[in-house]
């Protein structure tokens, strides 16, 4: 009861209204910057419509795709480019553009016109038989074909086309590839992880995968493009508020020690019946505070993601283990897994941050030295928050460094908070 | 009973106490010396902010350091400089500092009325302490020294900031709790102890130069007051801290 009483009575010193305040620019600034990052950003198919596309060939053709399948797949295929084309055709027909080659000429003769008079009617004259009155409007008119009009698989049917029919040569390729494997040198680390990656795209529950890519339809190839896409759409957006939540950790615990040893409270904490065990009440508060501000913080701003993009939720089971690209991510997570993994490695990294800078705090006699112990800390945090982002993309690293990382973190944080308060007990109190 | 037996500290190469014997028992013990003599290194081992580098400190027999949270409970302590939070008011200061000694929450606000009450704050305990005066402050320290009944109770220059009637006041509390326990009164100001101490110890040369009653001490150095017996006893040194 009584240690419940200090950890309250800590927690409330750590919340103090300046730090409320702070917390709450901070919140709204990062909002402001990087609130708008989101799914929909990526053009492309509907992931709820990816998903049900996906389900439908998934329950006609199973689970494998066999040659016969294949063709009736692509066939399919040719028929929905065939309609998509003849809207491309009508659609580009109200603005006299036939290719996108046309839109890059009339771009170049607007680049070379600017070079001379922006004002001049000679600036314009590309845009003349195009029907625009200048240049500004010529350009938004591209762009905005290319970007907001015209549909993303209109633009991209010739890629569509190509994509379908490189799958086809890929398996054959990874087929021999895989056949080869024992003659592979070991030796080489990227020749190793080159294996890894391959005999892993290759693996049964890729095949199945494989099928999938080539039933979806829509702006993304397949559905799994989706995943993939939310899946980078997520990292970037959780990526400012892993920052944040960082930033928040050490705004949070480091004024409490340093501000009690500047005040002159820490003898008389001390002196009391607690003693030196305050610092546990003060070290549990902070780890409290650093699981309030992952859950309230990261919570809302996942919460928002989804809220945004709410089709998204479709993905949640499914395979992020790309075959499209060539990518691996570790064990096969699913979209649902990945964004648990991301909030997780958020979490773990910012309890080993806290637990240092809880010592470095309690080391430093005043706010400077504080200061410039905490921020490289915490930039050193981010830093490798980010980085352990690209790590999931190399099997190597995503089986063993990945871990690793969060291993030593946390070991390294544990081990200086025991080391320090079992010091520290023992130790003078001089000021 | 407090016990310091043979207790020294240095820091680095510099010996701030040599060889300390003390014994405390009831009564107001006035700790006298000119700055820088070890009073507040002496203080801070009673209260466990500093350990001896050599010797013991005993409470009715056992080593504090193996007493550890039940010794401290028994310990009020206003250290030199009296650290509270700013923005809180003085109930909230002293409620915080009451969990800290182990007060259940159920009785410290009342606990904490009492003593605001007695150090005459009784009208302000919901004001923040950052409107306070020094005296106002120092008087919260008091009370905050009072918190856990304790036995024995520990002032490192308590009256500085304290204008001519709260010294009074705090002299009144002093001479009370002597009746009781162990209040160990540490000054450079002769007039706050001249007045109230039972015993005064004078520590000189890193070592305890005097332990005894006021009467004792006038009588050795054939003074008619406290301050001439300072002065005889530090001269040079005690002149050289007034300039």
């Amino acid at each position: 009861m009584r240690f419940w009483n200090i950890l309250w009575g800590e927690m409330r010193r750590y919340w103090r209204p300046f730090t409320l305040i702070v917390v709450a620019a901070l919140l709204l600034m990062w909002n402001v910057l990087f609130g708008s990052s989101s799914f929909a950003e990526r053009k492309g198919t509907d992931p709820a419509i990816a998903y049900d596309l996906s389900v439908e060939y998934s329950e006609r053709f199973g689970e494998t795709i066999d040659p016969n399948e294949r063709a009736e797949v692509e066939a399919d295929y040719e028929k929905a480019l065939a309609a998509l084309n003849d809207q491309y055709e009508k659609y580009m027909g109200q603005y006299d553009i036939h290719s996108e080659d046309d839109c890059h000429l009339l771009y170049s003769a607007a680049d070379a016109a600017r070079n001379k008079d922006y004002e001049s009617e000679d600036y314009c004259k590309g845009a003349e038989r195009w029907g625009a009155d200048n240049l500004e409007e010529l350009a938004e008119t591209c762009i905005q074909i290319f970007w907001d009009k015209i549909p993303y698989e209109i633009a991209h049917r010739e890629q569509m086309t190509e994509s379908i029919l490189g799958w086809a040569e890929s398996v054959d390729e990874w087929e021999q590839f895989v056949a080869s494997l024992p003659t592979i040198d070991r030796s080489s680390l990227e020749e190793r992880t080159l294996k890894w990656e391959i005999a892993n795209e290759y693996s049964p529950s890729a095949e199945k995968r494989i099928t999938q890519v080539m039933q979806a339809n829509g702006g993304r190839l397949s559905l799994l493009e989706c995943v993939y896409d939310a899946g980078e759409s997520f990292q970037n957006h959780y990526q400012h508020w892993a920052a944040l939540i960082l930033i928040l950790c050490g705004l949070i615990v480091l004024p409490l020690p340093v501000g009690n040893r500047v005040s002159g409270v820490t003898p008389m904490q001390y002196s009391t019946h607690a003693g030196r065990r305050v610092m546990l009440a003060q070290f549990g508060g902070a780890i409290l505070n650093t699981l309030l501000v992952n859950a309230v913080v990261g919570g809302f701003f996942t919460a928002i993601y989804f809220l945004r993009d709410k089709n998204t939720l479709h993905l949640w089971n499914c395979p992020m283990n790309l075959c499209a690209y060539p990518r691996i991510l570790w064990l096969d997570l699913t979209f649902g897994q990945f964004v648990w993994l991301t909030y997780g490695k958020v979490l773990l990294l910012s309890l080993a941050l806290t637990g240092i800078l809880f010592v470095l705090s309690h080391l430093s006699r005043n706010y400077l030295p504080a200061l410039a112990l905490a921020i490289p800390s915490v930039i050193l945090f981010i830093r490798l928050s980010d980085k352990m982002d690209f790590m999931l993309n190399i099997s190597l690293y995503a089986r063993f460094v990945y871990p690793l990382t969060l291993l030593v973190s946390g070991v390294v944080a544990a081990a200086s908070v025991l080391v320090f308060v079992k010091q520290a007990r023992k130790a003078d109190y001089v000021n | 009973m407090l016990e310091i037996k043979n207790v020294s500290k240095s820091f680095k190469d510099f010996t701030v106490l040599k060889d300390v014997n003390l014994t405390f028992d009831r009564g107001v013990y006035g700790l006298l010396s000119p700055n820088g003599a070890g009073k507040t290194t002496l203080i801070k081992m009673i209260v466990t902010l500093l350990h001896p580098d050599s010797g013991e400190i005993l409470w009715n027999g056992e080593n504090i350091a193996s007493l550890d949270g039940s010794y401290r409970e028994l310990v009020g302590y206003l250290p030199q400089k009296f650290g509270y939070y700013r923005d809180d008011s003085p109930m909230q200061f002293l409620t915080y500092m009451a969990a800290l000694n182990g007060v259940d929450s159920a009785v410290a606000k009342e606990r904490c009325q009492k003593l605001l009450e007695r150090v005459g704050l009784g009208d302000v305990t919901r004001k923040k302490m950052k409107k306070f005066s020094g005296g106002m402050i120092q008087r919260v320290g008091i009370a905050n020294a009072l918190m856990n009944d304790p036995q024995i109770v520990i002032f490192d220059e308590p009256t500085a900031g304290l204008d001519p009637m709260e010294r009074v006041r705090f002299r009144h509390i002093l001479a009370e709790l002597g009746k009781t326990k162990i209040v160990i009164l540490s000054t450079h100001i002769v007039s706050d102890i001249e007045n109230i101490a039972d015993q005064v110890v004078m520590i000189k040369d890193h070592e305890v130069y005097a332990c005894d009653t006021i009467e004792a001490i006038l009588k050795a150095h054939i003074a008619d007051n406290l301050e001439t017996a300072f002065m005889n006893i530090y001269g040079g040194e005690a002149l050289e801290d007034a300039i």
